[in-house]
């Protein structure tokens, strides 16, 4: 239901969540009044901020830990993610996120990781409740 | 003689065993993608010797870059393998260590770091691990040495199991899964002191100003060591030295000899710079101008290498390097390139395509100076004023961005993004610090005293026979027309083509104004490389690709130069 509301929220570009009514150039309004409405519903379902979806590693908050619940991408990036050590069921913890695109750190098993955004981005998580 | 290969995933010490195992001493640093090349190196065993062969570090049997696949290599021709593996990072050294033994190849596994394991609260079984496996293991602390003679002993009893069969990727996770299960237990943590720098430093907004201080820092530091090695130490040297070359000068009187030793008295006295002899220039260009800074740019790098701290560096450039077509890590290959060009331009091994490996490499012989250069410029320009050594070093950046931002146009292929794992900070051992300087700067002697002596020697014999007049001539429309020049300059560059320091040297008795020595100094590193960084370069790169940089480099001195000349003297 949240996707219907706003789509953007979704997806890489439009960056961190929490700023998105700054990215409606025309009717920034808009997008505030979108936004308190999502955060309204949230709060009336009781539902966790960040449990509402899985979502890539990139859309996450710097701090934020989740769990990787599946990598998406060829085989060759999906091998060589695993024997780094981001796989599956890990816990990983989004530790940097660099601006103008750049790479994010992750921490997966007490090792700290750059990985480049549009790797990342075919990270999937979930942040428990 | 049997051959036994060290292989392991990357940064877990393998080298340092290697210098263990060996007394060979080979360079070992806190970051990933430290060994490009294989070493070789031998032990005695009983009456038995054995080669051991250093290979770079890999995550898999798939080679994802040059020095995986040298790895590759090496591990094809290994009569027994020693994996070395990180304790602290277990579960993921598996996956390696399970591709080795479906190999069917005698393994021996070496825990190393066993003492970082045990202060962050890690224990692993190793008895139910060596069931698990069925080969030795054997926990090891390559620094100190703890756990080498276990290593050592146990040789004979590494073979091949043959219960591990072949596997596919996710069988190899499962049982990956299944042993770490079973023989590791890991206690909770506690966040240190240094985990919150860590993430301090890597962080955009705490990192950008942490790194700018750490670089001034370390450039202010290089130049401190440097000019005091100078006052205290080399230049009282050289005064000790001077009256015995006097003496020298005066048995042997005017003539050939005189020339070629002593070379040419101005005002009576001997002149170190200018006046070109073998025990006067030749001596005195690497010992007492470029050493000092040799030394200190070598022991600030060594301090840096070892605490952990480029890969951090690495990230938080990884934006600006993607505009000029790679990723963070080559700021690794720049950095070492400002020592000498020679290991930064072997260090873009590690770089995963061949675009990025040609841009790196190009861009590090186009304009990253190297250190020997770079101290004779501070000694020369830097008596006129440090406003003149800013303005040679801020072109060359120019040139240094520019020019990536053209190639990553030019030139086709992938840039891909960076995967670096960034290592915990760790404290330099003082003597692996020392051993390491050291090393490199044996190396420099051994490397570039010969040159400067046969440079010496060419320049004497070049102006005896005239080519220097003859040579000046022709390239004066170039050299005087275009870059607003003295003629005589076309020698310096000639010379830079076996020693950029001793070139810049040459520069002085040309009288230039400092404007002038500025453009001269600057076209020294742009126009082409020196001898060896043009072999290294023909060797990664092929010739077909040597030729297209040797063109850009070509083009671009012509550029700059005239371009400076217009900026800096006006037409």
């Amino acid at each position: 239901m949240a996707e219907a509301a706003n789509p953007r929220i979704f997806s890489d570009s439009a960056g961190e969540n929490d700023q998105l009514w700054l990215n409606n150039e025309k009717y920034p309004a808009r997008d505030l009044i979108r936004l308190i409405f999502i955060l309204i519903i949230v709060k009336l379902l009781g539902i966790p901020k960040g449990a509402l979806m899985e979502q890539p590693i990139t859309s996450l908050e710097t701090g934020t830990t989740a769990v990787i619940l599946r990598l998406e991408g060829g085989h060759w990036f999906q091998n060589k993610m695993r024997v780094i050590g981001i796989r599956e069921q890990k816990t990983i913890r989004l530790v940097a996120k660099h601006p103008f695109n750049g790479p994010v750190v992750v921490e997966v098993d007490g090792r700290e990781m750059t990985i480049g955004r549009r790797m990342a981005g075919h990270i999937i998580t979930m942040v428990p409740e | 003689m049997k051959k036994i290969v060290l292989m392991g995933n990357p940064n877990v010490g393998k080298s340092v065993v290697f210098s263990r195992l060996t007394g060979a001493n080979v360079i070992a640093s806190n970051y990933p993608g430290t060994t490009v090349d294989f070493s070789k190196g031998k032990m005695c065993l009983g009456k038995e010797g054995h080669e051991i062969i250093d290979a770079p570090g890999t995550y898999s049997l798939e080679p994802s870059n040059k020095a995986e696949e040298v790895a590759f290599e090496m591990f094809g021709q290994a009569d027994l393998i020693i994996d070395v593996a990180d304790a602290t990072n277990l579960e993921r050294n598996l996956y390696l260590t399970l591709q080795l033994l479906e190999q069917k190849k005698p393994v021996i596994l070496a825990l190393n770091m066993w003492d970082e394991a045990r202060h962050t609260g890690i224990i692993i079984d190793l008895k139910k691990l060596e069931n698990e496996l069925h080969i030795p293991v054997v926990p090891t602390v390559a620094l100190s040495g703890e756990g080498f003679s276990d290593l050592v002993r146990r040789f004979d009893e590494a073979r091949s199991p043959g219960e591990i069969e072949p596997m596919n990727d996710s069988e190899r996770w499962m049982k990956i899964g299944e042993i770490i299960g079973n023989v590791q237990q890991v206690t909770h943590r506690h966040h240190t002191l240094w985990d919150w720098i860590s993430e301090a430093s890597i962080r955009p907004l705490t990192g950008v100003p942490i790194a700018l201080v750490v670089i001034f820092a370390a450039l202010w530091l290089v130049i401190f060591i440097g000019n005091t090695l100078i006052t205290y130490i080399f230049d009282p040297l050289f005064t000790l030295y001077t009256p015995i070359v006097m003496s020298i000068s005066t048995w042997l009187g005017p003539g050939l000899l005189h020339d070629l030793l002593i070379g040419q008295l101005i005002d009576g006295q001997i002149d170190y710079i200018q006046s070109m002899g073998l025990l006067t220039t030749g001596i005195y260009v690497p010992f007492a101008m470029v050493l000092p800074y040799i030394i200190a740019f070598y022991s600030v790098l060594a301090v840096f290498e070892d605490t952990g701290y480029l890969p951090r560096l690495a990230t938080l450039s990884d934006t600006f390097f993607h505009r000029i077509g790679m990723h963070g890590f080559g700021i690794i290959p720049v950095f070492l390139g400002l020592g000498c060009n020679v290991p930064g331009v072997l260090a873009t091994r590690s770089l995963e395509t061949k675009k990025q490996r040609f841009i790196a490499a190009t861009l590090i012989a186009i304009s990253v100076p190297c250190m020997a250069k770079n101290a004779m410029v501070f000694g020369i320009l830097g008596s006129f004023g440090m406003v003149y050594v800013i303005l040679v070093f801020a072109t060359l950046f120019l040139v240094f961005v520019s020019s990536g931002i053209i190639l990553n146009r030019l030139i086709k292929g992938d840039s891909p993004e960076i995967c670096l794992e960034i290592p915990p900070y760790r404290k330099p051992d003082p003597m692996t610090v020392l051993k390491k300087t050291w090393m490199r700067i044996r190396w420099f002697l051994k490397e570039a005293i010969p040159f400067v002596f046969l440079g010496v020697l060419i320049i004497n014999v070049l102006y005896a026979v005239g080519f220097v007049e003859w040579l000046g001539g022709i390239f004066a429309p170039v050299i005087q027309g275009w870059f607003g020049l003295p003629k005589e300059a076309t020698t310096a560059l000639l010379i830079g083509f076996l020693r950029k320091d001793l070139a810049v040297g040459m520069l002085l008795p040309l009288a230039m104004s400092p404007l002038q020595l500025v453009i001269a100094t600057t076209l020294l590193t742009i126009y082409f490389p020196c001898v060896g960084t043009f072999a290294v370069m023909f060797r990664e790169l092929g010739i077909r690709d040597m030729i297209k940089a040797t063109l850009f480099m070509a083009g671009t001195a012509f550029l700059v130069g005239g371009a400076m000349r217009l900026v800096l003297l006006g037409l």
